[in-house]
């Protein structure tokens, strides 16, 4: 009988052991799962890699369009409202908006034709046409084109601040005093808001101008009898 | 030469870092190689096939997620089972119950006396080859890792050292431990 083989003592005789010991292989479906993630990592990062250039050609084309667009258009398209005042007025442009409403033909509806003075708040009111002598018609251009500013569209009503509507509204009567016109679009547009008309009137008083002040005064308690401004004067 | 046959030239490390720079087919050549010893490290660690497959699936997607910051400042196969390392210790950090099994500082071992090696005769039985395998499963947690990357990963000692973190001595010493219980237990199995 022949003695048992004596493996070495550095483990070889386990790890012979352990290597007759059953040796499962990793599963089927978790390889190929492994597999295509890894290509599907590769082409997601070729994809990462392509989208700058993409991207850069996008940019390029949006460049070059937008530069052709700017070369193309008019000048006096490209200008910015803001400058539009200081341009001169066209000697044959319409000078509708600063026409008193009683020369102006009648455009507007029979309801508001028929409506009061005082309760119109269309650029049409009554009231001026017969309270402020008709303006020169060399000074309507240069009002129409004053009325195009960003200023002559803001609303009273949409949020910006009082003071500073009121501040623009008492510069335009100026401006429109300055001209010697009279101008119902600006008496309108003070007529909008009850700050705006007490600015209006208040500015009447510190100029002297106390018959225009009280008829203003008149007009605002008749429109507003419950403001504190009427009750308080 | 096709892509395949090229893959099947290069070492690891090149295949690493030609999957890295995006070809696809190196990574297939990388998995083909380690597979089924990763996974039987990962399996004989984990305990469970279930928990081995998630864990296995966990460490290729690290080394897939990580390719783009593989520098081949070491061997491919000792980056792969230190990246299961790390993930086996994160395993077992949430599993509380593992915990018993890290083996704190050796201090079970001195008790296993190393009785020699085993008959020739015990590679060819069965039962005892099952006996070897519930051994590693039950080693202190040190111990069969050290003992599943010698033979598995076939891993030198200071690789082995490198893929734990700690000193060739230290890995030394957790082997021969290792190596003196089996044969201890298998012994008593006979």
């Amino acid at each position: 009988m022949s003695e048992p083989k004596v493996p070495d003592r550095d483990g070889d005789d386990l790890a012979e052991l352990y290597r007759r010991t059953p040796q499962p292989a990793a599963p089927a479906a978790l390889g190929e799962e492994l597999r295509r993630a890894a290509r599907d990592a590769v082409k997601g990062a070729g994809r990462r890699a392509v989208f700058p250039w993409r991207q850069g050609v996008a940019v390029a084309v949006v460049a070059v369009l937008s530069v052709s667009i700017f070369l193309l258009l008019p000048r006096e398209s490209l200008r910015s409202p803001v400058q539009a005042p200081m341009a001169p007025p066209a000697a044959d442009a319409p000078a509708r908006s600063a026409e008193p409403a009683g020369l102006t033909p009648p455009e507007p509806s029979e309801a508001a034709r028929e409506q009061p003075a005082e309760e119109t708040e269309a650029p049409q009111d009554a009231q001026p046409a017969a309270t402020q002598p008709p303006a020169p018609a060399a000074a309507a251009p240069a009002l129409k084109s004053r009325d195009a500013t960003p200023e002559a569209a803001d609303d009273p009503g949409s949020g910006a601040p009082a003071a500073s509507a009121a501040a623009r509204a008492v510069e335009r009567s100026r401006l429109a005093d300055e001209a010697g016109e009279a101008d119902p679009l600006e008496e309108s547009y003070y007529r909008s808001s009850p700050e705006l008309w007490i600015s209006h009137i208040e500015r009447l008083l510190s100029e002297g101008r106390f018959d225009e002040s009280k008829r203003e005064f008149e007009a605002f308690r008749a429109r507003y009898p419950r403001h504190p401004y009427a009750a308080n004067q | 030469m096709d892509a395949a046959s090229h893959a099947a030239e290069r070492s690891d490390e090149e295949l690493m870092c030609a999957y890295r720079d995006g070809e696809a087919a190196a990574f297939d050549r990388l998995y083909s190689k380690h597979a089924d010893s990763l996974y039987r490290f990962v399996l004989r660690n984990a305990g469970a096939e279930h928990r081995a497959g998630e864990l296995f699936q966990d460490i290729w997607m690290r080394v897939i997620n990580s390719r783009a910051r593989y520098v081949p400042a070491a061997s491919f196969r000792t980056w792969l089972f230190a990246i299961a390392h790390n993930r086996l210790t994160d395993h077992y950090r949430a599993q509380a119950r593992h915990n018993a099994r890290i083996d704190p500082a050796g201090s079970d071992l001195a008790e296993f006396a190393d009785p020699g090696p085993l008959p020739g005769e015990v590679l060819h039985n069965a039962q005892l080859q099952q006996a070897l395998l519930r051994e590693i499963e039950a080693l202190p947690r040190a111990q069969r890792e050290a003992f599943l990357l010698k033979q598995e990963a076939d891993l030198s000692l200071e690789q082995i050292a490198e893929v734990v973190g700690t000193s060739r001595e230290t890995v030394k010493s957790r082997l021969r431990y290792a190596m003196a219980k089996l044969r201890t237990v298998l012994r008593e199995t006979l």
